[in-house]
């Protein structure tokens, strides 16, 4: 991986509370290494109270109901929360990127991003995080969780986990990686129409694809299970975007799997509650702090 | 005088009527098509206006959609991403852009530019420039190609809010379509949107809106009100003209048939009046008016019949009483004028003889003042009656005048006409008038006159003929039926002579030719003159005119009061002259008219300076006492009490009422000729004198008139006579110089006898 992570926390910089904001939280931008520059929404929470870092799913913003509204309700209750959005390439993005669009970002990136936020969140005082991550935003989490063996963050909150690959089935995904690499091999930069996850033409290069691919559901459970530190699942019953088989089968292995009886994969409605309950139960449960 | 002017028959004014209807009806129709017309072309006007603006509005829309559109295409961060990453551009462009959904479908085509405005990768399908100015440049429109398009720049901004300048893009837009469906149009038929040739390529969004042409939409609801309007107008005039033309026909029929029908009924009356009945007018549809104008002109009429029926009753009535004396039932003078004036005509060639007859009553005057006029009028009765009944078959009795019957007899001769004459006398003379009150015998004077058929002048002058007669039948000692002739007519010239009539008027008025002559009145006993009555004679021309012919003239004229007054002056004048012997007296005959005058004691006044040297001396006939008494009585007893004596003329002529004698104030009576000859006939002497013996001892003087001899004085004598007058003691002179005179002393006077 070409990321130097150190040198990427030194080119964070927390620029200037911008824009309109939530009430209570600030906004923030983060000068990243390639060049672009992360947003993220900032609530200071009360410094007993543990550190959350809470990532959107997979081509979302910070702004997605489900994610904005579980760190409002925990910034409510005096957690501190930061809320980032991923760049995927653009610089200060602010809209949900398409699947057709062109993806230049890669799982790599993702993970430096998050990194960086972590990074300026311990640079805050804030030394270990409790990180959440939702849907296939929970893939990055589980990567930094493989990448940070220093027990650098509190744990890991991931809600409605879902994997690569996981709507192709093993043999599609299986030949999707041999087209990816036959096209890596043939012409690395040239574009191409794939499919992941929920995206049925997703336009870009075959390393990038690849970036993402390779975080299937066996890596992703080994990444969760190799945990230094606490990783709680929640996923709801009424959920049928996700392997509940595979989630259940990672209870038996450390990883503690919360379900929410009724909810979807957004925790809307009612559901919003229960999520923030098994969340703030996680957190607590995990001995954040 | 001109012939009025006549108006328009009613079929006239039924024509005129409908004209002027059916032009009303196309002048209202033609006002209303052009009323409807002006408001249209208002409305369109309108729409017009409101379509100008509804299009101008809707490119106003437009513009700010596709200036939004560029907004939101530059705001799209992927476009952000093409320019901080143009690497896969073209494939963006060719895939994703158009494909993303963020461009509206009518964006032809959009292009994504640097910060200095080149675009990303020259492409050679781009139909939107290679480069742009920057900042870029407003809106225009591209009117190069067939379709115009129109081409939107925006400004790319860079994320944050430092919005630095990070590219342009632009967008191609094929507005008509867009604009042709972007709205309802109300006013506009969208498919006929379309802009004007430009000599220019490109054109300002303002300077396009100038070039935009269309036309209206077709309203359905307004063309089909206009054609609904129009084909009401059109359909009420024809209805109503079809009507108006049916009413006129109705209205011949229903009106101007049964007016015309009437009008000629009513000419048929003016040649025609009575007894036409206007029959059925409006045959099976009867008008009610015209019906009750027939049944009122047919009323009116019958009313009309019974008034003209009414009308001839009462004009023959009113004939019969305009012809007809109310009085006497004889015909009146109205009606003896036109008989007269018609009868030679009614005679025609017949050749006979026409007597005139006039009857009048002698001293009707006394009888109707004696015994009222119910009784006079009782008298005229019988007397009509009385000539009437004499009269023979298909002859009238007309009362001319208050005591004036006329008879015409016609086929009669002179003796015929006296005999019927005569008769009608005896009968008025055998009647008992003594039923009727009158005491006194009652006589009437007929004059007659006859004439030739054939000779008009003689028949002109018939009346007067019979008047000169009946002048002399009344004249004492005349018979009472006189036929008129020749010699009549020399006698009573003076009466209808136009110089006499002159010459009394002449004297009366101005005094001019009147002359007073003086007989004596002697004392029978010593032959002293008491008085000399003052006779008047008028002369003209150096011919006389005597009493007999002064006193009718006088008396028709109603001259009485006149006279007396010319004889008081000039007696007065004489007595200043001296023609009267002082010491003598005069006697002055004066008029009822004069006695019964309120000024007659003044002019008498002017004699008494004389009276002490005259005696003066009024003498008065009973006739002109009895009218009036009571006046004439207080008037003799004032000029009486001034010293003035006062005679009873005539005594003896008239009715010589002792009764009148004794009751008024009379100093001497003065006895009638016919009664003074009575004392030669034995007779009557007796009478005479035991009367003027009575008049003698109830004090008062006697004056016997008309001796003309010694046999006469002396019978006079004899009565008691004391004093006397005639042509014994002297004859009228124009001077009374003598005091004394001798009965054998007769004075010549110019004529026969004036007493």
């Amino acid at each position: 991986m070409a990321v130097n992570l150190r040198t990427m926390s030194l080119l964070w910089l927390l620029v200037a509370l911008a824009g309109p904001v939530q009430a209570g939280s600030a906004h923030m931008s983060l000068e990243l290494a390639s060049g672009l520059t992360a947003e993220a929404d900032y609530w200071p929470g009360q410094s007993d109270r543990p550190v959350v870092l809470i990532l959107h799913g997979f081509l979302q913003t910070r702004d997605f109901p489900t994610v904005r509204r579980l760190a409002e309700s925990l910034a409510d209750e005096g957690y501190s929360v930061l809320l980032p959005s991923l760049t995927l390439g653009l610089d200060r993005r602010r809209q949900g990127l398409a699947c057709e669009a062109i993806h230049t970002h890669s799982m790599q990136q993702d993970v430096d991003e998050l990194h960086a936020w972590v990074d300026w969140l311990r640079g805050h005082g804030r030394k270990r995080p409790v990180v959440v991550g939702h849907s296939a935003g929970g893939v990055p989490v589980a990567a930094l969780l493989d990448r940070l063996t220093d027990v650098a963050l509190g744990g890991a909150v991931l809600i409605s986990l879902s994997y690569f690959g996981e709507e192709q089935g093993q043999a599609q995904l299986e030949r999707l990686r041999a087209r990816a690499r036959a096209d890596l091999a043939g012409n690395p930069d040239g574009l191409n129409r794939y499919t992941l996850s929920f995206c049925r033409d997703y336009v870009t290069g075959p390393a990038q694809l690849l970036s993402y691919l390779d975080w299937d559901r066996e890596m992703l459970a080994r990444a969760l299970r190799a945990a230094t530190v606490p990783v709680t699942l929640i996923y709801g019953d009424d959920d049928p975007r996700i392997d509940r088989d595979w989630l259940d089968g990672l209870d038996a292995g450390g990883v503690v799997v919360r379900r929410v009886s009724g909810a979807a994969h957004f925790f809307d409605l009612a559901h919003e509650f229960d999520l923030l309950d098994e969340v703030r139960a996680a957190i607590a449960g995990g001995g954040h702090g | 005088m001109a012939e009025r002017r006549r108006g328009l028959t009613i079929g006239g004014y039924a024509v005129v009527m409908v004209v002027l209807v059916l032009m009303a009806i196309a002048s209202y129709g033609a006002f209303t098509v052009s009323e409807f017309q002006r408001i249209r072309a208002e409305m369109d006007a309108a729409s017009q206006q409101a379509a100008a603006a509804e299009v101008g509005e809707a490119m106003d829309v437009l513009l700010r959609d596709a200036d939004e559109a560029a907004g939101r295409f530059a705001a799209w961060e992927e476009v952000r991403q093409q320019i901080e990453h143009p690497r896969y551009y073209p494939y963006w462009r060719s895939y994703r852009m158009l494909e993303s959904g963020v461009l509206p479908d009518y964006v032809i085509d959009a292009e994504v530019y640097g910060a200095d405005g080149t675009a990303l990768t020259e492409l050679e399908d781009s139909v939107l420039p290679h480069r742009v100015a920057t900042p870029p440049p407003p809106a225009y429109v591209d009117l190069s190609s067939e379709q115009p398009t129109l081409l939107v720049f925006r400004s790319v901004l860079g994320p944050g809010d430092d919005a630095d300048v990070r590219g342009v893009v632009g967008l191609r837009i094929a507005f008509t379509a867009p604009l042709k469906r972007s709205r309802s149009y109300v006013y506009v038929d969208p498919d006929s949107i379309h802009f004007a040739a430009s000599d220019s390529s490109t054109l300002s969004w303002s300077d396009l809106k100038s070039a935009v042409r269309f036309e209206l939409r077709r309203n359905p609801m307004s063309d089909a009100v206009s054609g609904l309007l129009s084909g009401t107008v059109a359909n009420l005039s024809i209805v109503l003209g079809i009507f108006t033309l049916l009413l006129f026909p109705a209205l011949v029929f229903l009106i101007v048939r049964p007016l015309r029908a009437i009008s000629t009924h009513i000419d048929r009356l003016k040649d025609s009046p009575g007894g036409l009945v206007l029959g059925d007018l409006a045959g099976i549809l009867p008008i009610a008016e015209t019906e009750k104008i027939r049944e009122s002109l047919n009323a009116y009429q019958g009313q009309l019949v019974d008034v003209h029926s009414t009308l001839e009753e009462k004009s023959q009535e009113l004939w019969a009483m305009a012809h007809h004396d109310a009085l006497t039932g004889a015909k009146n003078r109205r009606a003896f004028e036109e008989f007269m004036h018609s009868l030679p005509q009614a005679l025609g060639d017949r050749d006979i003889g026409v007597c005139f007859a006039l009857f009048d009553v002698n001293h009707f005057k006394a009888i109707n003042d004696s015994y009222g006029h119910s009784v006079g009028d009782q008298v005229l009765k019988v007397i009509a009656s009385r000539i009437s009944s004499v009269l023979r078959k298909g002859e009238e009795l007309f009362r001319i005048g208050g005591d004036e019957f006329a008879v015409v007899l016609l086929d009669c001769d002179e003796s015929s006409a006296l005999r019927i004459a005569e008769r009608c006398h005896e009968k008025i003379v055998g009647h008992d008038f003594g039923k009727l009150g009158v005491r006194e015998p009652l006589r009437i004077s007929a004059g007659l006159a006859n004439a030739r058929i054939d000779d008009l002048d003689d028949l002109q002058t018939l009346q007067w003929k019979a008047d000169v007669a009946m002048y002399r039948a009344k004249r004492p000692g005349h018979a009472n039926v006189v036929m008129f002739n020749e010699s009549l007519a020399r006698d009573s010239e003076g009466l209808f002579s136009s110089w006499v009539n002159t010459a009394v008027y002449d004297a009366v008025v101005y005094g001019k030719g009147l002359v007073m002559y003086y007989q004596p009145i002697v004392d029978l006993t010593e032959g002293t003159v008491c008085h000399y009555e003052a006779l008047v004679c008028i002369e003209q021309d150096g011919e006389i005119i005597q009493p007999s012919n002064i006193f009718p003239v006088v008396e028709a004229r109603r001259l009485e009061v006149e006279l007396d007054r010319a004889v008081i002056r000039k007696v007065l004048d004489d007595l200043k002259a001296g023609k009267v012997r002082s010491g003598t007296g005069v006697s002055i005959n004066l008029s009822g008219p004069t006695l019964i005058h309120d000024q007659v004691c003044a002019w008498l006044g002017a004699f008494e300076p004389y009276l002490k040297d005259f005696r003066v001396m009024i003498e008065v006939t009973e006739t002109a006492l009895i009218t009036q008494i009571g006046l004439a009585n207080d008037n003799l007893s004032r000029l009486r009490a001034r010293g003035f004596d006062i005679a009873l003329d005539d005594f003896g002529s008239g009715y010589s009422s002792v009764r009148y004698l004794a009751s008024m104030p009379v100093d001497v009576v003065k006895f009638d000729i016919t009664l003074v000859q009575g004392l030669q006939d034995v007779g009557q002497a007796n009478m005479v004198t035991h009367l003027a013996r009575m008049i003698l001892e109830s004090g008062h003087h006697l004056v016997a008139e008309g001796i003309e001899d010694l046999d006469m004085l002396e019978s006079a004598r004899a009565a008691g006579f004391g004093r006397g007058q005639g042509y014994l003691m002297g004859r009228p002179a124009e001077h009374a110089k003598l005091d004394r005179v001798t009965f054998d002393n007769v004075t010549q006077f110019p004529s026969d006898r004036l007493a």
